[in-house]
């Protein structure tokens, strides 16, 4: 038998140095370098002689810090957890895209792999078991509400209380 | 027949737990002996992190790690306590990834800002182990003293 409460901490340890990876690239990135120099040092410099057009060089690499930092806070905290982590896959696929473009596969192991490594633990584990994420807490208050709502009976509109039939 | 045998699994276990726990007995060891507790600490009192927290804490952190290192290391090797002791390694792990995270931010090491050797090399491969040793079932760590004493069901 595997402790649910085990699996809830593996889970926590992928997910919060997953969170801290990206949310500090997306600091330093957004408001340390600035998402245009990063775009132009990163995106728009080493790209210049390949067919991408320079627009969309420009666009995702000033996104691209936006969303680490999102993104990776959330991850962290663990709210919104899976729309955060469709947002990092997206982002390691267009830089293992980029990566491979110019370099050679040797380039996508030290800050790729590493990290996809870590997105797919937290990806593949089911939700309901990472305990420790605000995600859970949000669906516990829910549950306790409804379970709530549930008990005292259907509820009151402008004075009328429907009874049951008997 | 394609299920894979108790034996196998606690073999499994076995490898991960043994692994985690030299990491940290030899850990400790290492800082124990070169450059030494009170050294270790006061390299942590001077050290980046002086900017943000009180140099008595950094030394006290700095001087009781080592001895944590090793207590927590030992009780893997001997499979004593595992669970408590994984989830001290997780609390050990995130803190050192948030700590090299502020770090980065203070003096960043490349795109990224955290320091890439230590994120690949240092912090993952603990992180990939303890987090193994979790999602394995307790109850196949047969080779450990915590699975000697548990009662046979």
């Amino acid at each position: 038998m595997r402790s649910e409460s085990d699996r809830a901490w593996a889970i926590f340890t992928a997910r919060s140095i997953l969170g801290v990876v990206f949310c500090t690239a997306g600091i330093y990135k957004t408001f340390m370098w600035g998402p245009l120099e990063h775009a132009r040092v990163l995106f728009v410099g080493p790209y210049a002689d390949t067919f991408l057009p320079v627009w969309a060089l420009w666009t995702t690499g000033a996104v691209v810090p936006v969303v680490e930092l999102i993104a990776g806070a959330l991850v962290l905290v663990g709210y919104w957890t899976r729309p955060s982590l469709f947002a990092l896959a997206g982002v390691l696929v267009l830089v293992t895209f980029g990566h491979l473009l110019v370099q050679d596969a040797r380039s996508i192991i030290p800050f790729i792999m590493t990290r996809s490594a870590l997105l797919l633990v937290v990806l593949l584990s089911p939700a309901s078991a990472d305990r420790f994420s605000l995600d859970y807490w949000k669906g516990m208050v829910r549950r306790k509400a409804d379970t709530t709502a549930d008990r005292e009976g259907p509820p009151v509109v402008s004075g009328f209380r429907p009874t049951p039939l008997r | 027949m394609n299920d894979v045998t108790p034996l196998e699994r606690a073999a499994a276990i076995f490898l991960t737990r043994t692994m985690l726990g030299f990491v940290y007995l030899f850990a400790g060891v290492h800082k124990l002996l070169d450059p030494g507790v009170l050294e270790f600490g006061r390299q942590w009192a001077v050290s980046q992190a002086s900017q943000l927290l009180p140099g008595a804490l950094l030394m006290a952190v700095g001087t009781l790690t080592p001895f944590i290192e090793l207590v927590l290391g030992g009780l893997l090797l001997m499979g004593l306590w595992t669970r408590p002791v994984l989830r001290c390694l997780v609390v050990l792990i995130v803190g050192i990834a948030v700590a090299y995270g502020v770090a980065g931010l203070m003096r960043p090491r490349g795109p990224t800002a955290m320091d890439i050797t230590v994120v690949n090399f240092y912090i993952l491969p603990r992180a990939a182990l303890v987090m193994l040793n979790l999602f394995l079932s307790v109850e196949d760590d047969r080779f450990s003293i915590d699975g000697l004493m548990r009662k046979p069901v």
